[in-house]
């Protein structure tokens, strides 16, 4: 296995070798177009990047390719979801504190013997909530909901 | 909620955190053709030739023209790129392909809207 890597590594580092000086031919041609200058600024180029100094070139060159086929627009998909995700977490963990300080407060009225008006139930909307006339709130006893029927009760 | 506990306590793909589930997801997208190259030999081939026609528009780009060494450096990275590591340099291919396209951008944020959704319970 330790083999195989190897001889994996130093294929790609021969392939990668081979990738840097077509691109140091293209870059030099472009910009020097007189022949024979160009082609002294290519063996130089190569010499000192190749030969001299490939340990140091070969990391940034790796960069620059990724950079310029756009990784870079990757990683900004990447975090910009990372915040929407933090955000959401955030505003998640805020209404779950809403929700138990109200649930708290509730409790603590309840055991005060507060009478605290029911919130409407669910199928009352913004659309027919203007069928329904608002009475205030009365003291309902034990023996009289005994017999009474549940008023608020969805299916009426 | 049966179906909601079943679903986070899971050994799926759903029990895992967010982002490992959304690296899984683009792992497979691009793994999908260099896969279909070992299930199917005729996707080989033509994912061979057209890897060989990039590699070789790429330097003849480079170089400027369709000389010797153009057809030298070719075949030697068709040899190493095309003939021994196939896998690899497709999977690469996808890469440089979803960029390019920008599928990517697709993919993440497609991926994060989908996976972000619990079931209802």
């Amino acid at each position: 296995m330790d083999i195989l890597f190897l001889s994996f590594a130093e294929d790609f580092d021969l392939v990668l070798k081979i990738f840097f000086i077509l691109f140091a031919i293209s870059f030099i041609k472009q910009r020097v177009t007189n022949n024979t200058v160009s082609i002294f600024l290519i063996s130089i180029a190569i010499i000192v990047c190749v030969f001299m100094f490939w340990d140091f070139i070969k990391i940034p060159y790796i960069l620059y390719t990724l950079l310029t086929i756009g990784v870079a627009s990757v990683l900004v998909d990447f975090f910009f979801i990372s915040g929407h995700a933090e955000a959401e977490k955030q505003m998640k963990q805020q209404e779950k504190m809403e929700a138990s300080m109200k649930r708290r407060e509730r409790d603590e009225l309840e055991h005060m013997n507060v009478n605290i008006p029911d919130e409407p139930p669910s199928h009352i909307t913004s659309h027919n909530a203007h069928h329904i006339t608002h009475t205030p709130a009365k003291q309902v006893t034990p023996q009289k909901m005994k017999g009474s029927p549940n008023l608020l009760r969805p299916g009426r | 909620m049966k179906a909601y506990i079943k679903q986070e306590k899971g050994f799926g793909l759903m029990s895992l955190p967010f982002y490992p589930r959304l690296i899984i997801v683009i792992i497979i997208a691009l793994l999908i053709v260099p896969l279909l190259t070992y299930a199917f030999p005729i996707a080989k081939y033509i994912v061979m030739v057209l890897v060989s026609f990039w590699i070789y528009e790429l330097v003849a780009r480079s170089l400027g023209g369709t000389g010797f060494m153009t057809i030298l450096i070719t075949g030697i990275l068709i040899y190493f790129l095309v003939y021994k590591y196939l896998f690899l340099t497709a999977t690469a291919a996808m890469f440089y392909l979803f960029i390019s396209l920008g599928l990517f951008s697709t993919l993440i944020f497609g991926g994060a809207s989908v996976l972000h959704k619990r079931p209802k319970h």
